[in-house]
């Protein structure tokens, strides 16, 4: 026993000292405040889908307790069984792929072999799987370690863990497809031990989910992939090296700094578009087929950059790594990691029809919402996806046009933040929850629309309410404050209370009346203009006494006198300010403003001319808004608008008729 | 007959026949109107005082489009719901105007009253065909689309090129679309051959259509895809026309409402076209058969007297009793039991046809060619010529057992009375 510890010990130290007189530092002043630091050697075996793993990872107590469990990730086991936390939520489908149960092969785990410390005691037997977040004792996806000396605080524990892992036929996020592999979550990854919500520290190391999976620490990666020679391979950080052999495999040695997990990718018919990027290495992996949409990726990738770099901050990895999936693996497409994104393309994908653009935009989007500011996708999943997809939102709207940023294609004009909000309006989960939620506790639905869609409409709400002047106040600031941190939303929302109070003091005194009804509650906003209506003053009429007689006065015609009366409504039990614009039939406008907190609001103007329209919120700037279209009201309205679908509808209808003709 | 011909000729027939065309379109737009008018209704309840009603001039909105399918799914959901029954009341209508269709393509003048009486008289024929095509489509459908769904998925569960997922799915389509063609085709060469053969047999039409287009399957298919184009540069000119007319203004929404009119009218009439030019070569086939021919001269003049309850004339060249009480329901299936028990009455007559039909034919080689279907008919003496107008008792004047003094001065008498007779009833 004692000569296998000291064998491993030395070729510990051996692996150690090689990774380090290999390893090039990337940051000379590191950007976090690395926890973790993990070395991992892995070699695939691509007819087994099989990996086999060492590890060294150390873990600095951050805290000020002394510690004596480690908590890891152990995520590749949700693809184990059906009786998984992951597959039972799922149903074992995710955007609408879903696995073969049939299939062998198509299950996916990891096999922890061995757990060694530094002095070479075998401790495997001390790790059990734990189930914080839903006590389902069949999910394997954390494992709870004991340590048999505790750590204070301040000090390092580093462990050799030997582990195997076996890669599922992708149909979600990781996996293989043939000769593709996209391999994330896939090592034991720690968790963040930190304070919780009663401030005191805990590990926080949820379960893998069907909604979420992103929570950990920053920390230096140091990898080897071992495999086969033919294959093309990506991952997160920067290629270190690569050595052949002559084994017809290959070792390629990737390290990151300052990440908060590690994917790779390997392929044998990626083809590779390369480009820098002020100093930013840029690698697209693309299928064969889908070469010649590089370029749209290339455009996509460099506005997203451009626009965070002018927005919020530069991009401040030295890689940027960019997977397109074929199509058996289009399960994995969609998926961000630090410093490598996964996209999807389809090779006849019209230009009108930008997909793609909007897949890379987001994915790239997350390196700044989950990867630099690490947030909990777990437990605020708005701070990641929400923030992330109103960014998407910003940038595909002003790189691609603001109504045809997604789709423009047949005459159908769709802009990707009406495509926020409709998720949000018409996914008929608008009330299903709050937005501040933990995603596996949506019972019913919802997540997609109150952590994506709800929270980019409203964000684009505030944008409109306090100006993107001020909105990239916010964003630089938060930023600028919580990169390379794990903020919460209170941090988000103190920061946007701090940056409007100082700009726009006069107006709002804080947002928190704001994020209250869009955070922490279900409450829907509808405003609506009820009525207009215009009377003729005509005087008093009938019998008025003049002395002794009586002087019967008749309704005056000859004045042109009005008093216009236009009544406005709240709906809905969000409570919004808005402006009011209100037309003249002389074409004079005037804008009022309401606080929208009373149920009916009334306007009233006397004057020699009538009210003829009248328009809440005329500038759309609350896109909460669930009705447009009651927010207006025009007097003698012109029908030909409507007649032009009419018109269509009674088209297309006769055309389909004729059809059914031919079945006759 | 050769494809072009039928092309034209069809065409020719087709534009004689305004009226039924302008019916189905009455009916089309009706059916279309019960649908739209509370459409409009639900539309002018939401955006009617609505300033967004103006954004929808300018182009497509997705936002107010959303939003008014939102705010009105109850109803919308009630309409769609109409036009699925709307779809099917259409269905049946086409069905039952098929009948008179195809009648009426060969005759010289259009009439109403023809035009209905054959298509209530071949109704339950077409619908009972059009029923076990659609099952038959159905069944086709299902053939294809599981196949390449199943190889699809085998090939797809782990595919690296989605060119190879696109170049199945793609060819099962492209097969689904010509094999839908060839059905499509079948359904309207079988109510061909059940009105012509006067079948109501649905499963004998069909095995007809089938055996016609498979026999003939370079000039059907030629044909069909050749009528298949005009439609389809039809629906290209449309876009154009729309493109450049647009419909951002009040004078472009109008405008582009009578060309969608125009269009549904052209469509309509297309489909009319889709009848007469197969009709035609269907038709010319179909008399080249000289058993047919015989068949024809003698079940129509038996028909045609039965319908006009001649009952005496009939009487006449009956033999038995059991045959004049079946006279006026006689079956071609009866006939041909009669051919081969030799007992068939108009035996003589049958061959008499035949010889007068192989003679004309030979003779008329060249210029047969050059006529339509209707023309050969007259110059077969099964219909007749133009400026005569003839009537059952004028079809006696074939029967070997009377005399041409008799024909003749029939000829005369009846002439007047008959000019708006049917003579031949397909």
């Amino acid at each position: 026993m004692k000569k296998i510890s000291l064998f491993y010990l030395l070729s510990i130290c051996l692996i150690l000292i090689s990774n380090l007189a290999n390893s090039q530092i990337i940051f000379d002043t590191p950007l976090s405040n690395r926890v973790v630091e993990y070395n991992i050697d892995a070699n695939l075996d691509v007819d087994k889908k099989l990996i086999v793993a060492k590890m060294k990872v150390s873990w600095i107590n951050n805290s000020t307790d002394t510690i004596s469990e480690l908590q890891f990730h152990t995520y590749m086991n949700a693809f184990k069984n059906t009786a998984s936390t992951f597959i039972t939520e799922s149903g074992g489908q995710l955007r609408s792929n879903s696995i073969d149960v049939n299939d062998e092969m198509a299950w996916g785990w990891i096999d922890i072999k061995k757990i060694i410390l530094p002095n070479g005691k075998d401790i495997t037997s001390s790790h059990k799987y734990i189930q914080p977040d839903d006590g389902n004792t069949a999910d394997q996806t954390v494992i709870s370690l004991r340590l048999p000396r505790r750590v204070a605080p301040g000090k390092k524990v580093t462990l050799d863990i030997y582990f195997n892992v076996k890669l599922p036929k992708v149909f979600a996020r990781a996996g293989y497809s043939n000769n593709f592999f996209l391999v994330g979550q896939w090592f034991p990854k720690l968790g963040v031990f930190e304070k919780n919500e009663k401030g005191i520290y805990a590990w926080n190391c949820h379960q893998y989910h069907a909604n979420s999976e992103f929570y950990a620490d920053f920390g230096v990666y140091d990898v080897n992939i071992t495999l086969p020679d033919s294959y093309v391979v990506g991952a997160t950080g920067g290629l270190q090296s690569e050595k052949d052999n002559k084994d017809g495999t290959k070792t390629y040695k990737y390290r990151a700094e300052d990440v908060i997990d590690f994917a790779w990718t390997a392929s044998e018919f990626f083809q590779v578009k390369e480009y820098d990027w002020k100093g930013v290495k840029v690698r697209i992996l693309l299928q064969p087929e889908h070469f010649g949409l590089a370029d749209r990726h290339t455009f996509a990738l460099n506005a997203a950059l451009d626009y965070f770099e002018k927005h919020i901050a530069k991009y401040p990895y030295k890689n940027l790594t960019v997977v397109d999936p074929p199509v058996g693996g289009m399960g994995a497409g969609g998926m961000e990691y630090p410093t490598f994104i996964t996209a999807g393309t389809f090779k006849h994908i019209p230009k009108g029809v930008k997909m793609t653009e909007m897949v890379v935009i987001h994915e790239f989007g997350h390196q700044y919402f989950m990867g630099i500011i690490a947030t909990n996708e777990f437990e605020e999943a708005w701070l990641d996806e929400g923030i992330n997809s109103y960014m998407e939102t910003r940038i595909m709207d002003e790189t691609y046009g603001f109504n045809n940023s997604l789709i423009d294609f047949l005459g159908i004009r769709i802009g990707d933040g009406e495509i926020q909000r409709a998720g949000y309006v018409y996914g008929g989960a608008s009330k299903i929850a709050e937005t501040y939620h933990k995603s596996w506790e949506y019972t019913d639905g919802g997540y997609g629309v109150m952590s994506y869609n709800k929270p980019a409409t409203f964000l684009m709400t505030l944008d409109n309410l306090i100006g993107r002047e001020n909105m990239d106040k916010i964003m630089k600031k938060y930023y600028r404050d919580f990169s390379f941190k794990h903020p919460k939303t209170q941090d988000f929302i103190d920061i946007v209370n701090e940056v409007v109070k100082t700009e726009l003091g006069d107006k709002f005194e804080d947002m928190n009346w704001f994020f209250d009804q869009v955070l922490y509650q279900t409450v829907t906003c509808d405003y609506e203009a009820k009525s207009i209506s215009n009377h003729k003053l005509v005087g008093f009429t009938g019998a008025f006494d003049s002395g002794k007689n009586k002087n019967f006065k008749t309704a005056d015609h000859s004045k042109n006198n009005y008093t216009s009366t236009v009544l406005l409504r709240r709906n809905g039990e969000m409570i919004m300010p808005v402006e009011i614009l209100i037309e003249f039939d002389d074409g004079d406008k005037v804008i009022k403003e309401w606080d929208g907190k009373s149920r009916t609001h009334k306007l009233t103007f006397n004057g020699g001319r009538k009210v003829v329209s009248v328009v809440i919120d005329p500038y759309k700037k609350n896109l909460m808004d669930t009705n447009i279209l009651n927010n207006s009201k025009v007097l003698d309205q012109e029908k030909i608008g409507i007649l032009k679908y009419v018109f269509k509808f009674l088209f297309r209808l006769q055309n389909l008729l004729q059809t059914i003709s031919f079945f006759a | 007959m050769n494809i072009i011909k039928a092309y034209f000729l069809g065409f020719r027939e087709a534009v004689r026949l305004p009226r039924p065309v302008f019916l189905i379109y009455f009916i089309n737009l009706m059916l279309g109107v019960m649908i739209i008018l509370p459409f409009y209704g639900i539309m002018d309840a939401q955006i009617g005082e609505s300033i967004e009603a103006k954004s929808l001039i300018k182009s497509f909105d997705y936002s107010i489009l959303a939003d008014f399918y939102n705010n009105s799914q109850a109803g919308i959901s009630l309409l769609l719901g109409q036009v699925k029954w709307t779809m099917f009341v259409y269905w049946i209508v086409s069905i039952f105007l098929a009948g008179g269709i195809i009648r009426t393509l060969n005759q010289d003048k259009f009439s109403m009253t023809s035009f209905f009486s054959g298509a209530g008289y071949s109704f339950f024929r077409f619908f009972k065909i059009s029923i076990v095509m659609l099952i038959i489509h159905i069944f086709t459908l299902l053939l294809v689309y599981i196949p390449t769904f199943l190889i699809i998925g085998a090939v797809a569960s782990n595919p690296n090129s989605e060119t190879t997922v696109i170049a199945i799915f793609f060819t099962g389509f492209v097969i689904h679309i010509l094999l839908m063609l060839i059905l499509l085709m079948t359904n309207d060469y079988s109510k061909f051959y059940s009105a012509l053969y006067d079948t109501s047999k649905t499963f004998k039409a069909i095995k007809g259509g089938f055996s016609y287009v498979f026999k003939n399957f370079i000039r059907t298919y030629s044909l069909y895809l050749m009528l298949v184009i005009i439609p389809a540069l039809l629906v290209y000119a449309y876009f154009r026309v729309n493109a450049e007319l647009g419909t951002t203004t009040k004078f472009g929404i109008i405008i582009m409402f009578f060309v969608q009119q125009a269009f549904i009218i052209l469509r309509i009439w297309f489909r009319v076209w889709t009848y007469s030019s197969p009709l035609q070569m269907f038709t010319a086939d179909f008399l080249k058969n000289d058993d047919v021919i015989a068949k024809i001269a003698i079940m129509n003049e038996w028909q045609d007297k039965a319908s006009q309850q001649n009952k005496h004339v009939l009487a006449d060249i009956m033999q038995t009793e059991e045959e004049k009480s079946d006279a006026g329901v006689i079956t071609e299936k009866e006939l041909l039991k009669r051919m081969e028990a030799d007992e068939f009455p108009e035996k003589e007559l049958m061959k008499k046809v035949e010889a007068e039909i192989s003679a004309k034919a030979i003779k008329n080689q060249k210029k047969k060619e050059n006529t339509t279907v209707k023309e050969t008919l007259q110059k077969k003496e099964i219909l007749p010529q133009k400026e005569e107008k003839l009537d059952i008792k004028e079809k006696k004047d074939i029967s070997p057992k009377k005399d041409k003094k008799e024909k003749d001065n029939k000829d005369k008498t009846d002439k007047k009375n008959n000019d708006n007779e049917t003579y031949f009833e397909l």
